[in-house]
């Protein structure tokens, strides 16, 4: 997990915005003044959330006509992309670690909407929060056979004053595969934090 | 161990979980009976290579609590959670040499010893780590199959497991064990062959302690019966443990027009602070 293998995103999902024109509302900075920076839930094996598409670590992703399936090394996560023609649900009861993903194909891109996170995860290591209202639109296009073109733009309006967007690349990694990562057969970070 | 004992030892062992389900939504391209009900005895749909398609959401068959109780005794159950009752546990999640007869157990002395030890221990829930296979598909939640022409993946709500359809054969050498192994598949007619290795030897059998060693290979044989029924004969080889390989049937039911949900365990772990440590 050298620094070089970590995406910008991953440090600070603003780092694109000027001082001072970072869409923070003061109700996002007093959150990140309250919590520690650091990774917040992942420090203490829960999951990324919503910026698993730029966290360093590799992923698969399984394609069937009607859905896709996304697997992550920690903990053998996995995250659900339904492109069977259904919307996001018009109410979602539970709010989930991962929210709720339905996806339709706009030419050869894949765009994904996202929504029903709960808010306890943070967008980057800096502790950007985001609330239960945090929707995610992802597009994917695969710009030859080995890489992948992400765009994702954050619309959360109870955090940021407006959606922002980040755009990043994937590399596919031929010959390769991902491995197991349970984040509790070694976890020895929770007895030194002060909170989960 | 009497039956009230291992009651009790079982219901520890659940532990809680906040189970969800995600809105009731109808899948395209259901049977369905006159009254708009999923027609679980059509016929098994094939993928688009003419395969059998065995994605869908499955859930092993319940045992009812009085077989339970036959099997287990009356104190099975006594301590039950809410979506977690024994009775929908697999009879196999409480003890996978169920089907033997006292005495004629395969069941060898280092496995037995190990057993014993564990009888008193929880699993390895107890501190978040995966209960692995096949007790991963037996206890009281359902797992998913998503199959495509190279991979076919299993979902479970808290973990998932790839079984590679390339043509590959097993690694010469694991170098890493693993909790979940490594599987291959093959088609032989329309029963989709799965066989698994290179497992750590850290997963229990079932709830109460069955061992294995690292030289575990298990092969499962699927076949999709109807639409709502897929049969599972699992067989277990592990000769460092059990004298012979043994095979357990499972049948798995449709869950259509539903979905697994996440669970991710440390969102609110309780038990390590009064366990062992890890």
């Amino acid at each position: 997990m050298e620094l070089d293998y970590i995406d910008k995103y991953f440090l600070s999902v603003l780092v694109d915005f000027k001082p001072n024109e970072a869409p923070l509302r003061p109700e996002a900075v007093a959150l990140m003044r309250q919590r520690p920076a650091g990774g917040g839930p992942m420090r203490v094996c829960l999951p990324a959330g919503p910026i698993v598409p730029y966290i360093p670590d590799p992923h698969k992703i399984v394609q069937t006509p009607s859905q896709l399936v996304i697997m992550y090394e920690a903990d053998n996560s996995h995250r659900q992309i339904y492109i069977d023609g259904r919307g996001l649900p018009k109410e979602i009861i539970q709010p989930s670690w991962q929210g709720y993903s339905a996806g339709r194909w706009d030419g050869d891109t894949l765009v994904v909407e996202t929504a029903g996170f709960n808010d306890k995860t943070s967008l980057d290591l800096m502790g950007h929060p985001h609330s239960e209202a945090l929707r995610v639109v992802e597009r994917y296009h695969r710009r030859d056979f080995g890489h992948m073109d992400v765009e994702m733009t954050f619309d959360d309006p109870q955090m940021y004053t407006n959606p922002f967007t980040i755009k990043f690349a994937q590399d596919l990694w031929a010959d390769s595969d991902i491995f197991e990562a349970f984040c509790n057969e070694n976890e020895k970070d929770s007895a030194h934090l002060v909170q989960k | 161990m009497i039956p009230q004992q291992r009651s009790l030892i079982l219901g520890a062992l659940f532990c809680t979980v906040v189970q969800a389900q995600w809105l009731n939504y109808p899948a395209p391209g259901t049977p369905r009976t006159r009254d708009g009900k999923p027609n679980l005895a059509a016929p098994a749909p094939r993928a688009a290579d003419g395969k059998p398609e065995l994605s869908g959401v499955w859930m092993h068959e319940h045992t009812s609590l009085a077989e339970m109780k036959r099997l287990f005794g009356d104190g099975v159950g006594a301590v039950n959670v809410p979506g977690m009752e024994v009775e929908t546990v697999s009879k196999y999640a409480v003890n996978i040499l169920v089907d033997f007869k006292p005495g004629e157990s395969p069941i060898r002395p280092e496995a037995e010893k190990l057993y014993r030890q564990r009888l008193t221990r929880g699993d390895t829930r107890l501190t978040c780590l995966p209960v692995g296979i096949p007790l991963a598909s037996l206890l009281s939640e359902p797992f998913k199959i998503i199959q495509s022409p190279r991979l076919t993946a299993v979902l479970y709500e808290d973990s998932h497991r790839q079984i590679y359809t390339d043509g590959r054969e097993f690694p010469k050498e694991f170098a890493q064990p693993s909790w979940l192994g490594y599987s291959i598949g093959h088609w032989e007619r329309d029963t989709f062959v799965v066989e698994s290795a290179g497992f750590n030897d850290k997963t229990w059998l079932d709830v109460t302690g069955h061992p294995h060693s690292e030289a575990l290979r298990i092969t499962e044989r699927y076949r999709r019966r109807d639409f709502g029924h897929l049969d599972d004969e699992m067989t277990l080889d592990d000769p460092g443990m059990y004298t012979k390989p043994f095979t357990i049937k499972v049948t798995y039911e449709l869950q259509p027009a539903s979905d697994i949900f996440e669970y991710f365990c440390d969102e609110n772990e309780k038990d390590s602070a009064h366990t062992a440590p890890k």
